[in-house]
């Protein structure tokens, strides 16, 4: 667990939350399946998600998004749409690189098993 | 019971022909030849919180795609080196301790706790391009001579796989933290908004909350961990 997953857990536990969210909210901390931005994204849509029931359970709907939201909004839709397209870009690189290892490795299998032929004759 | 409570029922809102007069709603007027129809309602186009997480969960099964085929792709690349390694090694070509010492190494997939400066990125980036480069010619050495290349191969092959899947980690955790910061932004924007509407509300006397600060707190919840 690195050193910013220590802290957001930290800042969890101190929280000043209901249990059962709290609960949920740790059960993300600890899913070493995420990275720890991925944690914070999760966070955040929990968090989000329990403030929505709680409003539309009061029967409030349909709340109009000012200019600041929907620039938040957009902002958050190009830098994502841009990250997908670099990120697919850098795995291109990690892609072929293995793709080149595994080619080498079979290879220097196929010389290895020849030499060994050789010495048997 | 819900923690908040509507003074009022919503009322519908009134429908008016193209010249704004009222149209009453008469039951069966529909079936009357004549009568005036309403305008076909649009769709209610998605909301901004729908918007939002559509576009998050869209972006979380790419990052685990990505992810998932990341891991097997480089379990299988350090599969065919611990293969090569092994081979070699009872082929009796010496020095291939480095390759045989480090399976856990070559099984490593993904480091969670790996962080990320834009400096290191950029340099395992470069790293893991220089490395693919040596990699094709290790392979080329071997074709051409052999036996005689395969220890320099194996070292080649075990460094460009370290170093790839060092860039790989760093890719995605920089990626992944791309977007968190708008997306926690974005979120706390949304709730912030919504909770100043809400208390607009409450203000008109249109709703009535019995617990308005256990809200407020997932907000401010939300705020204390952007600054995390």
């Amino acid at each position: 667990m690195d050193e910013k997953r220590e802290k957001i857990r930290k800042y969890i536990e101190s929280s000043n939350i209901p249990d059962e969210l709290k609960e949920k909210e740790l059960a993300i901390v600890d899913d070493m399946s995420l990275l720890t931005p991925e944690v914070e994204i999760a966070l955040a849509k929990l968090i989000g998600e329990e403030f929505d029931k709680q409003i539309a359970n009061a029967g409030i709907t349909n709340i109009p998004s000012d200019n600041g939201v929907e620039e938040a909004r957009k902002a958050f839709e190009s830098d994502s749409a841009e990250t997908e397209k670099d990120l697919e870009s850098d795995m291109k690189i990690v892609d072929d690189n293995l793709k080149a290892i595994q080619e080498t490795s079979d290879e220097i299998q196929k010389v290895s098993l020849q030499s060994s032929l050789n010495a048997d004759n | 019971m819900n923690r908040f409570e509507l003074v009022e029922e919503p009322q519908p809102p009134i429908e008016v022909d193209k010249e704004g007069n009222k149209i009453e709603n008469v039951p069966g007027a529909e079936l009357t030849p004549g009568a005036i129809e309403p305008e076909p309602t649009e769709e209610q186009e998605p909301s901004i919180r729908e918007i939002g997480r559509e576009r998050i969960e869209k972006i979380g099964s790419f990052f685990s795609n990505i992810k998932e085929g990341f891991k097997n792709k480089a379990r299988q690349a350090g599969e065919a080196v611990l293969r090569a390694a092994g081979r070699a090694k009872e082929a009796g070509i010496a020095g291939l301790e480095t390759a045989m010492a480090t399976p856990e190494i070559i099984g490593r997939g993904i480091e969670y706790g790996v962080g990320a400066t834009v400096v290191a990125y950029e340099k395992s980036k470069e790293t893991a391009i220089a490395a693919r480069d040596r990699v094709v010619e290790a392979k080329d050495a071997v074709i051409q001579k052999g036996k005689n290349a395969v220890e320099q191969g194996i070292r080649t092959v075990v460094d460009a796989k370290d170093a790839t899947i060092e860039f790989g980690n760093r890719a995605l955790y920089r990626a992944a933290e791309r977007v968190s910061r708008p997306f926690l932004e974005f979120q706390s924007r949304r709730l912030s908004q919504t909770l100043q509407y809400v208390a607009e509300r409450i203000e008109r006397g249109e709703a009535r909350i019995d617990d308005f600060d256990q809200v407020r707190r997932l907000l401010d919840h939300l705020e204390g961990l952007k600054t995390v």
